[in-house]
């Protein structure tokens, strides 16, 4: 691995002796004036009683730290690396580089944090001696571990992730999030920690994975390791499909189905027992992604165009679009959600539930769906065209709930899908939800008319480009 | 042998066809100089046959390699240059120029020399532990090229490599790509900058709205444009008879007139020059120079621009 040029690029400027020591002096430092006031307050005060109590929380504070440096640090790191070589006008030579995409990946992923691996490295040393010294169990320290690796795996892959993503841009807002992200994760982070430290139950708090018990900290584990495998897969997409969106079709319904499939694990044996709450959250829960992978699957006008070349007569070109469109996605993403969560709903009796619930979220989802393909088809010619899409997705899906609050009428909330979702319990007919249904289909109308406007253009204008160009 | 081969070349942005359709074969050892007005799509189609843009259409072969199947040789087989580019400004020379050896997979053993004789090419040995950031634009731009050089590619693609130059990094520039073109490098540099082209490129392609409208090596499009070419011609004494005798002379046609010296449009073969020269020392002028003079770039492209009805920007 350490052949990797790109590695080695970055060994260069990390490794100079002037900033080495400097940045090698503020890590020993920190870690000897934290050996220094606990001890301090150990030699002096009451607050550690025992030795054990002293290391326990040394304990605590090496986790902190270990955390800011892998994911904090690192991703932060790694959300600005296409950005800074768009801005220092690098990039072609590093797009040229004859490597493979995922001689990249690690090459940027390892070789930009070369500096912070080796201190979580030598951390991770002092970090275990005070976990034996504090007499934790093997079985936590091992599942911590576990759990340092493998989320530091998945933020950082998220991170380069989100830094390929913006080509175009010069500017990432990738390290901003993180630390918006940092920010609000801090407490239950270091609550988590805490929990850990005084008592070590949370090592055999186990959740359900179909029927196999797993303590919860693997089982975030390898959900955070899926998650970086799939955020590796997505990087190398970036690096060899450039221009493309994220997902490809398979991309999008291969994630999905496996999204459905680690929800399905957690809710399997819940969804044994015939309770509707069980059922209601994981038929929520399932759908959720729907939204965001359309949203980075999306083809562009100019795809659009480029994939009717060689097709001569104008209704071929339609359905052309319509079969390379955005719009055939999202209902296949949305027919692979209910094909699941159907099969789930019968095999544990909730199917009528399942119908009223799917025929709202059908029509919800065509609205939501055709406003990402009025994003796709207007936005060439009108930049700004997303701002407005937004704003109407945003009343779409708030104002409902605003007018259900302001007049206290709980039937308002089902207009939008999220109301929808919060009050699912109101609604027990399937006559109660059709003036949503009919409101959704109103919706749809305009927004059908502009799609197909834009489709009819795209025709006109590939058979003029194919005659006079 | 083509070391480029272009077939139906094809470049769409919606409705725009930066690239149309191109058919067209570089061999090995030219140098092509790629012109066109602003827009013509030269960028396009370099960055096309560097990989880094997918065409809509069509393929190149490129050293022998497809670009859409095989991307990945074709990077080591060229050396591209972008239009507007900088290196990394945390390295040094020597570290950078190791980092892209290294990465076009140069021999450990041979990189130091590699590293040493490519900073040798492009002048800048004495600034090897320098830092990039150190660097002027002039010299950003031959290390550039000593990036391109370190793993000696066959091809060269460069994306208006003088741009932004001043006269002397102009100067060293060219000599470098001359140089490079004597040891049989294959280069395909595009300009709107003519001048700069002028003296080592054996061939040109000329472009408009992405579309090819001329290419040939350059005698003969100077042939094509200009027939046999531009003659002056000084003669000793009586200049108005001289100029008499010019212009009812067959196959030529005067352009210009400064004192005894003939600007002559020579739309004939050599012998019409000897021929006209003997006519004057006939009638007892004598001619004490005669030279042909060069069509420069700049007049070709300008008289094909007519010809072709180009918009020019």
């Amino acid at each position: 691995m350490f052949d990797n040029p790109i590695i080695q690029r970055y060994r260069f400027s990390q490794f100079r002796p002037q900033q080495l020591w400097i940045f090698g002096t503020v890590y020993v430092g920190t870690l000897l004036l934290i050996v220094f006031i606990n001890t301090s307050i150990y030699t002096i005060g009451d607050v550690y009683p025992t030795m054990e109590k002293l290391c326990r929380s040394l304990f605590f504070q090496f986790s902190i730290l270990q955390i800011f440096i892998l994911w904090l640090f690192m991703p932060m790191n790694c959300s600005n690396v296409v950005p800074q070589e768009i801005t220092d006008k690098s990039f072609d030579f590093f797009r040229m580089l004859p490597l493979s995409s995922t001689k990249k990946t690690i090459g940027i992923l390892v070789g930009r944090n070369l500096f912070n691996l080796l201190i979580a490295a030598v951390n991770l040393c002092v970090w275990l001696v005070a976990g034996l010294l504090a007499k934790m169990s093997i079985n936590l320290l091992l599942q911590w571990f576990a759990l340092l690796i493998t989320v530091t795996l998945a933020l950082n892959s998220a991170s380069l992730l989100s830094s390929v993503l913006s080509y175009s841009k010069t500017k990432s807002s990738g390290g901003l999030i993180l630390v918006l992200i940092a920010i609000f994760a801090f407490g239950p982070i270091v609550g988590l920690i805490s929990e850990t430290v005084n008592n070590d139950k949370i090592s055999s708090f186990m959740v359900n994975f179909f029927n196999f018990q797993i303590p919860i900290i693997y089982v975030i584990s390898l959900y955070a390791l899926i998650g970086a495998a799939w955020a590796f897969v997505g990087i190398q997409r970036r690096f060899s499909c450039e221009f493309e969106p994220l997902f490809s079709r398979r991309g999008a319904l291969g994630f999905m189905a496996c999204y459905l499939f680690l929800v399905y694990a957690l809710y399997h044996h819940a969804l044994l027992s015939p309770d509707a709450d069980v059922f209601y959250s994981f038929y929520f829960v399932s759908i959720l992604p729907i939204i965001g992978i359309s949203l980075l699957s999306v083809r562009s006008l100019s795809k659009y165009i480029e994939i009717t070349r060689l097709t001569s007569s104008a209704g071929k070109i339609n359905t052309e679009i319509f079969l390379n469109s955005n719009l055939l996605l999202g209902i296949l993403l949305f027919l692979l959600w209910a094909i699941v969560v159907g099969t789930v709903s019968v095999a544990t009796g909730f199917s009528a539930d399942f119908c009223k619930l799917t025929l709202y979220f059908l029509t919800a989802w065509f609205v939501l769906l055709s406003l990402i393909e009025i994003y796709a088809i207007y936005s060439p010619t009108n930049g700004k065209i997303a701002y407005l899409l937004m704003f109407i997705a945003g009343i779409y899906l708030i104002l409902p709930m605003v007018l259900s609050g302001i007049f206290e009428n709980d039937y308002l909330a089902m207009f939008s899908p999220i109301g929808f979702i919060y009050s699912y319990d109101v609604y027990d007919t399937l006559g109660e939800i059709v003036p949503a249904f009919i409101m959704n289909a109103v919706f749809l109308i305009p927004l059908c008319a502009l799609i197909c406007k834009r489709y009819s253009n795209i025709a006109k204008l590939r058979s003029y480009i194919n005659v006079n160009v | 042998m083509s070391i480029i081969n272009m077939q139906n070349l094809r470049k769409e942005f919606a409705s725009l066809v930066a690239v149309n359709d191109i058919n067209f074969s570089i061999e090995q050892g030219q140098v092509v100089g790629l012109i066109g007005p602003n827009g013509a799509g030269k960028t396009t189609l370099l960055r096309m046959l560097a990989t880094l843009l997918p065409p809509t259409d069509g393929t190149a072969e490129i050293g022998g390699f497809d670009m859409r199947k095989n991307p990945l040789d074709v990077r080591k087989k060229i050396g591209y240059l972008p239009d507007f580019f900088n290196l990394y400004n945390d390295l040094t020379l020597t570290e950078c120029l190791e980092y892209f050896a290294r990465a076009y997979a140069v021999p450990d053993e041979s990189i130091p020399q590699k590293i040493q004789t490519s900073l040798d090419y492009v002048n800048l040995t004495s600034k090897k532990d320098s830092f990039v950031s150190h660097l002027s634009r002039g010299m950003i731009q031959r290390m550039g090229l000593a990036v391109l050089l370190v793993h000696n590619p066959d091809i060269f693609l460069l994306d208006e490599p003088a741009s932004g130059l001043d006269p002397i990094a102009r100067i060293q520039l060219r000599d470098i790509l001359k140089r490079l073109s004597s040891e049989g490098k294959t280069i395909l540099i595009s300009s709107h900058i003519l001048t700069e082209l002028s003296g080592f490129c054996s061939h040109i392609a000329i472009m408009n709205q992405g579309r090819l409208v001329l290419e040939g090596d350059i005698e003969h499009i100077e042939r094509e444009i200009t027939g046999f070419g531009r003659v002056t011609l000084k003669v000793l004494k009586d200049a108005v008879r001289a100029q008499q005798l010019i212009e009812k002379f067959p196959d030529v046609s005067l352009e210009k007139t400064l004192d005894s010296t003939f600007h002559v449009q020579v739309t004939g073969n050599t012998q019409t020059i000897a021929k006209l020269n003997a006519h004057l020392v006939s009638h007892d002028i004598p001619v004490v120079h005669i030279s042909e003079q060069k069509t420069t770039l700049e007049e070709m492209f300008m008289e094909i621009s007519k010809e072709k009805n180009l918009q020019v920007s």
